[in-house]
């Protein structure tokens, strides 16, 4: 007779179900999509081209699951996920990662730290990456994940980050996607912030053929503040569902989201979004803006921000808006020399712009226009 | 040489603006036109630039001798036209820099890039003429600046794109004093035998400092009445009224 053993995190991944039609936390989702079932982790992986260096950065190499290059004193592999958690929809997946993602990257500074993590991306199945940024107090610290599809195979990643910002500390956090059209990205964001700390974390999607991303940000200490940014330009044959929540649970707390939506042929974008007052923090100021510029006929945008209020004195505003370009200024651009072409992606461009200017950093500005800049050479 | 309108018909939405108009600006020579509100002087503008809200049914522009009735928007201006605005778009987002660097570039042959360093050297020296912060150059185009400042970054486009016949559409509207002697410098450093322009403008003023070799009066979409430039006091001191008795 033998035994099997079967590990907590395991067992309660195969207690939970798999997305279903009638979950809110999917609404207008493709929770088909969602079900991962059957699917294995992806093995060894292999190197892409190596992007330029950023600047006054160490960098790590990753391929699939293994660091290839690069080292740094403040950032150590642990074995096992962290252990997401996920309140927004997808308890599975976060369950998946606790199951069975190989090691987490625990980054940890209580000085400056510039660090740039690549990870190259291949073959068919789940590949499992998991970061804990923990800035300790009065630590600045700048991370910068790139995630690349070295082939064309249907990888899964299913990643987690985890944002811890001590007091007085600084985290700026820019993820970019660029993922090939077969695979799917599922990501959980979540971030800590103790008083006076500050974490800014962005995002730039361009690839993949599904993603699902969870924003979860808990504004936690007096004066701290979140913002959250998001960048993203799906074009046919792409859906991005993104769900965010952001949490003040301590007095005057600030909190800050911008996504940008640049919809091209028949892409589908879902945006969810919630910000929750506890009781008790009075002061809060939070905004939260979803704005979806529809370059086409065919795209859809479905918006759904939120407010949940429980303290007095607060300011709050959330909004969402759905605009096409508008022809005054492709004329004005036009009446310059500048084709029609050329001038649709200006407009476009200069729609994502509001968001990365907000990183204030130039470094990651201009990476984030490299990305976004390649998506937009690829559309017709 | 010249930018010749003969007999042109336009209209939008069903309802006729342009009624057989007929005009022709010789490089060279500078032409003014004034009319009452809704005369149509700024659609004449718009269709010569080519913007497709309105439909041209009879008639033709012509640019050198060239039909220039099948060419977009874009082609039309690198074909040498150029119209300045009376309300100019805010572009967010695009760098006025960027933007002017798209505009040049997209009158190189394919494959041939800009010569960056050039390139700002020459905007640098046009934006001192006009007097123009050099903050400027990374701001959006045209978003939060003042009427002023609006009209000066047409004429800052104007002198970098080297038009061969610019349309100056109410320029001096939102213009300060000092501001108009600003533009007027810039247009008049402009000036040239190889160059034509049609100013419309509701005032005289604007005349006094871009003097006109023609001045026409527009009504209900034809040329009533042209003269040189007396005509425009003229019409300072008089108005319009002439036009209800003729």
């Amino acid at each position: 007779m033998s035994v099997t053993f079967v590990s907590p995190a395991l067992e309660k991944f195969e207690e939970l179900d798999w997305p279903v039609r009638t979950d809110e936390n999917w609404r207008f989702g493709s929770w088909k999509e969602a079900n991962l079932s059957g699917l294995e982790t992806v093995g060894a992986g292999t190197i892409g081209d190596l992007p330029e260096p950023l600047k006054g950065f160490d960098r790590l190499v990753f391929a699939n699951r293994d660091l290839v290059s690069g080292s740094s004193d403040t950032a150590e592999l642990v074995e096992g996920s962290f252990g997401p958690t996920s309140r927004l929809g997808s308890s599975k997946h976060a369950a998946l990662h606790a199951a069975k993602s190989k090691h987490t990257l625990h980054v940890r500074s209580g000085t400056d730290l510039s660090l740039e993590l690549i990870y190259f991306v291949s073959g068919e199945g789940l590949f499992l990456p998991g970061v804990v940024i923990e800035a300790e107090v009065g630590a600045n610290i700048r991370v910068v994940k790139r995630f690349i599809s070295v082939d064309d195979s249907a990888t899964v990643v299913v990643t987690a980050t985890d944002v811890r910002t001590a007091e007085n500390s600084k985290v700026t956090c820019l993820v970019t996607q660029e993922l090939n059209r077969n695979s799917k990205l599922i990501r959980f964001s979540d971030s800590t912030l103790q008083a006076s700390s500050i974490a800014k974390l962005a995002v730039v999607h361009t690839g993949a053929k599904w993603v699902r991303e969870e924003t979860y940000s808990t504004v936690g200490g007096l004066d701290a503040k979140s913002e959250i940014l998001s960048v993203a330009l799906p074009d046919t044959g792409q859906e991005y569902d993104q769900r965010t929540f952001q949490h003040h649970g301590a007095r005057n707390t600030f909190s800050d989201l911008l996504f940008k939506n640049t919809l091209f042929g028949k892409a589908t974008t879902i945006f969810s979004g919630l910000i929750f007052v506890d009781e008790g923090a009075h002061g809060t100021d939070a905004y939260q803006t979803c704005r979806n510029l529809m370059m086409t006929d065919e795209c859809e945008a479905h918006s759904m921000p939120g407010l949940e209020i429980n303290a007095d004195d607060v300011k709050c505003s959330h909004g969402s808006t759905s605009s096409r370009v508008s022809d005054e200024e492709i004329f004005y651009l036009m009446a310059r020399g500048i084709t029609a072409k050329d001038a649709r992606r200006l407009v476009a461009q200069g729609f994502s712009i509001e968001a990365i200017e907000r990183l204030e950093d130039e470094q990651l500005e201009t990476l984030a226009i490299e990305v976004v800049s390649r998506k937009f050479a690829t559309i017709e | 040489m010249s930018l010749t309108i003969e007999n042109l018909h336009a209209s939008v939405d069903g309802n006729e603006i342009l009624k057989g108009l007929n005009l022709e600006i010789p490089a060279g020579e500078v032409h003014a036109i004034m009319g009452p509100n809704g005369s149509g002087k700024s659609t004449l503008s718009k269709i010569i630039a080519g913007h497709d809200d309105y439909e041209v049914s009879e008639g033709r522009v012509l640019l050198d001798g060239v039909d220039i009735a099948k060419l977009a928007v874009d082609e039309r201006s690198r074909a040498g036209i150029f119209l300045a605005f009376q309300y100019p778009a805010e572009v967010p987002g695009v760098s006025n820099a960027n933007f002017l660097r798209a505009a040049l570039q997209a009158r190189l042959p394919e494959g041939e890039e800009i010569d960056a360093v050039a390139f700002y050297k020459n905007m640098y020296a046009k934006m001192d003429e006009l007097e123009m912060n050099r903050k400027f150059t990374s701001r959006s185009v045209n978003e939060g600046f003042s009427g002023g400042e609006k009209k000066r970054n047409e004429i800052l486009q104007m002198i970098m794109l080297d038009p061969r016949y610019c349309l100056l559409d109410e320029t001096d509207s939102g213009l300060d004093i000092d501001a108009l002697k600003v533009v007027a410098k810039g247009v008049n450093s402009m000036r040239s035998e190889n160059r034509g322009f049609l100013v419309i403008t509701h005032y005289q003023r604007l005349l006094d400092y871009i003097k006109p070799d023609h001045v026409h009066v527009m009504a209900d979409g034809q040329i009533v009445k042209s003269g040189g430039a007396e005509l425009a006091l003229k019409l300072e001191e008089s108005g319009y009224d002439f036009l209800k008795t003729a």
